[in-house]
């Protein structure tokens, strides 16, 4: 750890290795906690929504994240979300019938082969030429899963209400279960960045050629990169699919997956695979959320503005990543260490 | 079918392919220019062409002369030289200040760029699909028929345009000072700045280059499917595949590489489509893949990649 303050002493590994090492972190954690356990009291509806399709797109760019990571650059992220949104759909209803502990998972696992199937190029060209064989992916997907549910009219698959056991899930309950899964997918992230496979995924983002000369086996780290990415995709997917209670084709659009790559990934924070994501994640929903709030509130003394609120949202977006990559090329997580570092060294400056 | 028929079928499909082929060119051109000389992966390019193709009913909408096709005509200079001004700050304000950083970030630039572009083109013309006025008095709805083949005016104009293109830019990259201190800065930034070659220069008329080939093929891609958001995402996915197939960095290869996804698409795409719906669309992005896979460096394109 660069720029421990002095006096600060760790006795053992274990110390020295925690995720959470001083009070505050402790107290940030557990405050944040109760914030997300205790928000749907003070506000139920706005609030909830908006905290679910964080914790959602939280879940699928902590996987695209550690996939950029390793320098695997991906655009088919959208498609991905949007296979394990279709399986957990179709799997939700007649003649499967299975319950949202059972699809989500499975959804994540569809999600995870599909990935790695279509991760395969990386293997013979990287770098920009992975976005051009992931943008073919993503049309090659997205043509799949339109073919799939051809017979279906407007193409909308619904999702069966999550359920278990018989009994329906209320919006609070299925916030709640959003929250843990998310929770859970964010903890078992933050390991895997610890293990070798982590340490190796870092290497091949190094120099790939080096991690080569290490031993290190690149089309297994690679196929385990897209495997990990697609089953967190999956789970956000299937995640989304549920909150929706619907699915169709226009939402897994190329755009998002443009969107997520750029503000979820590099401006969230590369390689900070939990708050990155969850900045991210917040950033994309937040800026979608205030302008809509804008445009309604302005829409009465402007009516021009209403139509022009999508294409604002872009321009704010494209913005964002154009100042974000000249004054900050770490992202926003980058600059909440910043700030913690600040703070942790105040009043000394080093 | 008769023999006649199947023939007719086919020089027509061919020939369409052709035309539709030369325009994915122009749009590759640019493309593989900006790799060429700056090493600019350019996401942009499919929102190039749309704030191009509504720059175009923008200046023609005003309605500067009376006929149409000078109208349209006229317009698409005007557009053009639009674009020069975005050129400029494109180059100035984006991809300036990154140079020497990672790659991931120039392309990131890009994408952020494409947005911007995007965002900028929904909020002021929304999304709606319009027509270029005059544009059914201009394109005939009739197709020219020569013997067997026929062929729509608008194919016939953008071939004309699309060979004017490239006949004026392989003029100046191959035969002029300043085509050959592109080549030189494309080769070796260093080495050509030492020579007196300003490279920020060089980079602003790349990227110059880029949007007015950008422009023209705004306005056939606009023509063509209507004037809609959706061109930018043809424009980009067509422009891909085309300029991967010559090799990236080669303008010849993406001009043949646009001809031959044109081909392609409109003689195997249409016989089998009835067959596999929605195959015609996906058809590009399956050569991509084959491309990527076996022939990374395309047809024409330098032997660099390193291999993992």
């Amino acid at each position: 750890m660069a720029g421990r303050p002095s006096g600060v002493v760790k006795e053992s590994y274990l110390s020295d290795m925690a995720f959470l090492q001083k009070r505050f972190h402790y107290v940030g954690l557990a405050s944040l906690l109760a914030f997300i356990f205790l928000v749907p009291f003070i506000e139920s509806t706005f609030a909830p929504r908006f905290i679910m399709l964080i914790s959602i797109f939280a879940v699928a760019l902590m996987g695209l994240n550690l996939l950029t990571s390793a320098y695997l650059f991906s655009v088919m992220h959208s498609a991905i979300m949007g296979v394990g949104g279709f399986s957990a759909a179709l799997l939700s209803q007649p003649p499967y019938n299975l319950p949202f502990f059972i699809t989500i998972p499975l959804a994540g696992i569809i999600a995870a082969a599909t990935s790695v199937f279509f991760g395969l190029p990386s293997l013979r060209v990287k770098t920009f030429y992975l976005i051009f064989s992931t943008t073919a992916a993503h049309f090659i997907i997205v043509w799949i899963l339109s073919f799939i549910v051809r017979g279906v009219p407007g193409t909308v698959v619904y999702t069966a209400p999550m359920s278990i056991l018989g009994y329906e899930l209320g919006i609070l309950e299925q916030y709640y279960t959003f929250i843990i899964i998310t929770i859970l997918m964010a903890v078992a992230i933050a390991h895997i960045g610890r293990t070798p496979l982590g340490k190796a995924l870092v290497m091949i983002g190094e120099k790939d050629y080096a991690a080569q000369v290490h031993g290190l086996s690149l089309l297994k780290y690679k196929a385990f990169a897209f495997a990990i990415a697609g089953f967190y995709g999956g789970v956000g997917g299937a995640l989304w699919a549920y909150m929706l209670k619907l699915i169709t084709i226009e939402h897994v659009s190329f755009e998002l997956g443009w969107e997520m790559l750029g503000v979820g990934v590099i401006v969230g924070g590369l390689g900070s695979y939990v708050w990155g994501s969850i900045l991210g994640a917040l950033l994309m929903r937040a800026v979608v959320d205030l302008i809509n709030f804008t445009v309604s509130s302005l829409a009465s003394t402007m009516p021009w503005i209403s139509q022009a609120a999508f294409g604002f949202r872009i321009i704010v977006f494209g913005a964002i990543i154009a100042v974000i990559l000249i004054l900050e090329p770490r992202g926003l997580a980058a600059l909440l260490r910043k700030v913690k570092r600040f703070f942790d060294l105040w009043p000394f400056s080093y | 079918m008769a023999f006649e028929q199947v023939i007719s079928f086919l020089l027509s499909a061919s020939i369409l392919g052709l035309a539709s082929g030369t325009i994915y060119g122009v749009i590759a051109l640019g493309f593989v220019l900006l790799y060429r000389v700056g090493k600019i992966v350019n996401i942009a390019v499919g929102d190039m062409v749309l704030i191009g193709a509504y720059l175009i009913l923008f200046y023609s909408e005003l309605g500067l002369v009376p006929n149409p096709l000078f109208n349209l005509l006229l317009s698409l200079g005007l557009a053009a030289l639009t674009t020069v001004i975005l050129a400029f700050f494109t180059e100035r304000f984006l991809i300036r200040p990154l140079y020497g950083q990672s790659i991931l970030s120039l392309i990131m630039m890009t994408v952020a760029l494409a947005l911007i572009l995007r965002g900028i083109t929904i909020s002021r013309w929304g999304t709606q699909l319009k027509i270029f006025p005059g544009q059914h008095e201009i394109f005939p709805a009739v197709p020219l028929e020569l013997g067997y083949i026929k062929l729509p005016y608008v194919m016939v104009w953008s071939m004309l345009g699309a060979v004017i293109l490239f006949g004026f830019f392989f003029y100046i990259f191959k035969r002029t000072l300043f085509g050959f201190a592109m080549r030189a800065v494309s080769l070796e930034p260093e080495a050509a700045a030492t020579h007196g070659i300003s490279i920020r220069k060089i980079y602003t008329y790349s990227w110059i280059i880029a949007y007015v080939a950008a422009v023209l093929g705004g306005l056939i891609m606009g023509v063509i499917n209507g004037l809609t958001v959706n061109i930018s995402v043809i424009g980009l996915t067509k422009a891909l595949p085309a300029a991967l197939i010559g090799g990236i960095d080669s303008p010849g290869g993406a001009v043949l590489g646009g001809l031959l996804l044109g081909l392609i698409e409109s003689t195997i795409g249409t016989y089998l489509n009835p067959i596999i719906p929605g195959i015609r669309e996906v058809m590009p992005f399956i050569i991509l893949l084959i491309v990527l896979v076996f022939r990374p460096y395309g047809l024409f394109g330098t032997r660099r990649i390193e291999r993992v």
